[in-house]
């Protein structure tokens, strides 16, 4: 019964959105794209006439991780256009609404997408709400763009999720203590033999405690 | 000097920005340069990136010491082209170039980050903006907020790249013009809405 009751809300708000002209604002994962031009590097897909002539998502907003392959998406859109921009198999929707328990049917995807773009994953169960795991996705991300802005890519030279931190270059460890601490987080629980997967949570955790603004949503 | 930094970019038409106030600093300046506008058409005392040269501009104001917290603003002469106010810009070569633009494109805005000189786009396609339109793109702890002639558009960005850096001004290619550009820190507690008191 638990079980159910998310996907019958999804189910109706899939009705119910169906016959509206704008309906949600809405959270995708999708891949990076660069254009070579004024738009710089842009999340996949809100370019106008990415998925066929008249496609235009309108305004958009987006995180991205670090120098990763992975954009954090907001979109306000039609139910016929998520349906079009969720067909895609680069795209990884966040169910709606957020504040439902991640479904079982769901978590199996979100796992295996989150951690193919170096998301650590292996925290969300269906105990979380999806507003719960994109509040936790966020910090991640925006931990990782400081690391991004004073170091560079983490996940290089062979480093994985499950790469133990004293196993990257020193320069790297220094780096990541170095953004933790700049954003107010104690990093004196993260030893040698913490896991990346694991001290990225750690971190995120204790980031940004007044809220963090995406979407024109708080998290 | 004294914040807030401003400047009308009154001069001899050509002349390159950090030549005409040694105050701005160029960065890109192996790309394209700025300079004072009207030398082969365009608006006189107006700033503008040079015609030939590169594909992209940027300046930095360091003739003042601004905090983290700051803003920068310009008005849009022509607001069909790509220029806008920056912040927390560092970097004087283009692969050095690090920080934020809220940047005219085709009368809307995006709201981008510059990483050693290649811009990722965070927000399309927000708001829309006319000639003689004031942009202004301001940032406080990790939150962006861009407005039009004092009105915000779009939404809160966060983004925690970059921490510290100086406002100033960007182009892409050379058919955009700024002026009365305006920059200031903001003071701590300062962001977001005003207060209002309301008396019991």
């Amino acid at each position: 019964m638990r079980l159910a009751r998310p996907l019958v809300l999804t189910l109706l708000s899939v009705l119910l959105f169906s016959t509206s002209a704008w309906a949600e604002m809405r959270y995708y994962v999708v891949p990076k794209v660069d254009s070579g031009g004024v738009q710089g590097i842009f999340p996949k897909y809100t370019d106008p006439g990415a998925l066929g002539v008249g496609w235009n998502v309108g305004p958009w907003q987006a995180m991205d991780y670090g120098l990763e392959n992975v954009f954090i998406l907001a979109l306000n859109l039609t139910a016929q256009d998520h349906t079009t921009l969720t067909s895609q198999p680069d795209v990884l929707a966040v169910p709606s609404p957020i504040d439902a328990n991640v479904s079982a049917l769901a978590l199996n995807t979100i796992q295996t997408k989150l951690e193919a773009g170096n998301i650590p994953a292996d925290w969300v169960t269906t105990a979380l709400t999806y507003r719960q795991c994109l509040s936790r996705v966020l910090r991640i991300i925006t931990f990782m763009q400081r690391f991004r802005g004073t170091f560079g890519q983490l996940f290089a030279g062979g480093a994985t999720l499950d790469t133990r931190i004293n196993q990257l270059p020193v320069n790297a460890r220094t780096a990541l203590t170095q953004a933790a601490q700049s954003m107010g987080a104690d990093v004196s629980t993260i030893t040698g033999t913490t896991l990346i997967r694991a001290a990225l949570v750690i971190v995120a955790d204790q980031i940004l405690p007044g809220g963090l603004a995406f979407g024109g949503d708080t998290f | 000097m004294a914040l807030p930094a401003t400047d009308s970019f009154t001069g001899t038409s050509g002349t390159q920005l950090h030549t005409y106030n040694a105050s701005w600093t160029e960065q890109r300046a192996s790309d394209l340069h700025c300079e004072i506008s009207g030398a082969g058409g365009g608006t006189p005392n107006t700033v503008r990136a040079a015609a030939t040269g590169g594909s992209e501009a940027a300046a930095k104001w360091d003739g003042d010491t601004f905090t983290a917290d700051q803003y920068s603003q310009a008005k849009a002469v022509n607001a069909s082209n790509y220029a806008g106010p920056t912040v927390r810009m560092v970097g004087v070569t283009a692969a050095a170039e690090n920080g934020y633009v809220a940047l005219i494109d085709g009368l809307a805005i995006d709201l981008q980050r510059i990483d050693n000189g290649v811009r990722t786009n965070l927000q399309g396609g927000i708001g829309s903006i006319a000639s003689g339109d004031t942009l202004k793109l301001e940032i406080v702890g990790t939150t962006l907020k861009v407005y039009v002639n004092g009105v915000q558009v779009g939404t809160n960005q966060t983004d925690s790249n970059y921490a510290t850096g100086q406002p100033g001004i960007a182009f892409i290619g050379s058919g955009a013009e700024l002026d009365d550009w305006m920059a200031d820190t903001i003071p701590t507690g300062a962001g977001g809405p005003p207060f209002v008191l309301v008396a019991n």
